[in-house]
């Protein structure tokens, strides 16, 4: 039993909801760990001041609530003169309040919808009215041709003198030497780039699906999929499905299914699939999804799909879609969509989309579409 | 057995017999207000929001379908008024550590009856998110059952029994010197 499965007992003793099997098995890993014994008896105390909580409700709150309740259905009573107060403008029963007698007496302004109790006399009334307000204002347009019509109405809309300045001229505009316009290439420092672009330096963005960013160096976030970011190396996110963040680094969510996080670094949570968590700090293991485990400290196996494995920490394996690897912190490799390999520390190969491998680090392929590679470092293919 | 007798008094108190009402409200009101004191710390908010429950549950009984649990309808009203408030006030995270918190009896006297834990408890409840106080308060002030919560927040058992252990470890991490 791991420290959070043990939490979890304990609450579930003290809430009163373990079963008595569940109760014995506490009070036998209480016997043998004394910290944990001391942690129950802090959870204790925390219980006992929840349940010694004052929770009473207000004196005269029943004679308030039903004054109002009589105001209500006074406010609301059927009227038949024509001028009196119209059940459309009344306040809803739940609108008014009603305090004692030595507070003020407060009514808020309706809310609700109108209701369905409107003297018909007075609607009659106030249609007459508005037709013929109606008809005198047609009438009195017509007689003083009033908005103008016709060549009265003609014109044109400029802008004042004082808000105008000159227009830029031919000369004013420089083109720049063809040959002496930057290569296509990646941006190895900063940067950042829309759709299938990726930052494998210091600083950037990689889009690999939809949209998205991804910093394979100090900071960054990388979309595999729909949207989002994935930061390996210092500190970033990570969408691997629909959207989410990953860090592998320092501090971070990863998304890798539908939502979730996912802190692979200090500490944090993982939702891979529908949802859950995962602890990803010192050691421990989680099923997410199917079945499968998760290390995520020193070495290990994450399922997040179907099957696969997923080292974030020394070496191993990570499927998060069919079958694949991913390594993300020395070497490995990452399959993020059908098959494929990511290495997004030193050396490796990363496919973002059917086939293909990219390499984030130093040398290695990047597949970000459809096939081919993309050496986003220093290595070697285009 | 309750929802039965809770039916029976909303039938009566439909065929115009108020006083079946007012025990609808005895007998719910300390439960309702409690929820929205735990939810808005601020005592006068909760006084009005428990009102505004009642009147909805007297504007409404004609909608009131006995497949549910009267208690469950009553505390989803509760708890979405509630946060209608903090909406529209603007509160709907944590609470300001300097904001009123006016405690249900506000007198001297039992401000010493409650004494420094539940002070410290009141302060630390301050602190978290509103989504942590209200299952916080529908458990332990409430005192709702889990799947009472669910049925209250529409959320299913082990969805309530996740966020409450993670809402009480937070709280535990606020208060040290317990």
């Amino acid at each position: 039993m791991d420290r959070k499965e043990l939490l979890q007992l304990m609450h579930g003793v003290l809430d009163r909801t373990a079963t008595d099997a569940e109760r014995a098995e506490l009070d036998r890993a209480l016997s043998a760990d004394p910290a944990a014994r001391a942690e129950f008896d802090r959870l204790q105390g925390l219980f006992g001041a929840l349940a010694a909580m004052p929770a009473e409700a207000p004196v005269g709150l029943v004679d308030d609530v039903m004054a109002a309740l009589h105001c209500s259905t006074v406010a609301s009573s059927p009227s038949n003169q024509p001028f009196s107060q119209s059940g459309v403008l009344a306040p809803m029963g739940s609108d008014i309040r009603v305090r004692a007698p030595s507070k003020p007496i407060t009514a808020r302004t309706p809310s609700g919808p109108i209701r369905g109790r409107q003297d018909m006399s007075k609607r009659g009334l106030w249609i007459i009215g508005g037709v013929a307000a109606a008809v005198i204002a047609l009438f009195v347009g017509n007689a003083i041709d009033f908005p103008a019509s016709g060549d009265k109405a003609t014109g044109t809309i400029v802008p004042a003198d004082r808000v105008r300045s000159a227009q830029p001229s031919a000369t004013d505009v420089k083109l720049v030497d063809p040959s002496r316009r930057p290569s296509p290439g990646v941006p190895l420092a900063t940067g950042g780039s829309n759709a299938g672009a990726a930052n494998l330096g210091a600083g950037g963005n990689s889009n690999l699906g939809a949209a998205g960013n991804s910093n394979l160096g100090a900071a960054g976030s990388s979309n595999l999929g729909a949207a989002g970011n994935s930061n390996l190396g210092a500190a970033g996110s990570s969408n691997l499905g629909a959207g989410g963040n990953s860090n592998l680094g320092a501090g971070g969510n990863s998304n890798l299914g539908a939502g979730g996080n996912s802190n692979l670094g200090a500490g944090g949570s993982s939702n891979l699939g529908a949802a859950g968590s995962s602890n990803l700090g010192a050691a421990g293991s989680r099923n997410l999804g199917a079945a499968g485990n998760s290390n995520l400290g020193a070495a290990g196996n994450s399922n997040l799909g179907a099957a696969g494995n997923s080292n974030l920490g020394a070496a191993g394996n990570s499927n998060l879609g069919a079958a694949g690897n991913s390594n993300l912190g020395a070497a490995g490799n990452s399959n993020l969509g059908a098959a494929g390999n990511s290495n997004l520390g030193a050396v490796g190969n990363s496919n973002l989309g059917a086939g293909g491998n990219s390499n984030l680090g130093r040398g290695g392929n990047s597949n970000l579409g459809a096939g081919g590679n993309s050496n986003l470092g220093s290595g070697v293919t285009k | 057995m309750r929802d039965d007798s809770d039916h029976a008094l909303l039938e009566r108190f439909r065929r115009g017999d108020a006083a079946a009402f007012r025990e609808l409200v005895v007998r719910y009101q300390r439960p309702v207000y409690n929820a929205a004191f735990g939810v808005l710390h601020n005592a006068d908010d909760a006084r009005d929001v428990a009102q505004t429950v009642f009147m909805r549950i007297a504007e409404r009984a004609g909608d009131y379908d006995p497949g549910y649990k009267f208690f469950s309808w009553i505390y989803r009203i509760a708890v979405n008024e509630s946060l209608n408030v903090l909406r529209r006030s603007g509160r709907e995270e944590a609470l300001d550590e300097d904001a009123e918190v006016a405690d249900p009896a506000s007198g001297p006297e039992r401000q010493l009856e409650d004494g420094e834990r539940a002070r410290l408890v009141r302060n630390a409840l301050k602190k978290m998110s509103v989504a942590d106080r209200t299952v916080i308060t529908l458990r332990h002030f409430s005192e709702l059952s889990y799947q009472e919560i669910a049925e209250a927040i529409g959320v299913d058992d082990k969805t309530v029994k996740s966020r409450l252990f993670e809402a009480r470890q937070r709280l535990r991490a606020l208060l040290p010197e317990l």
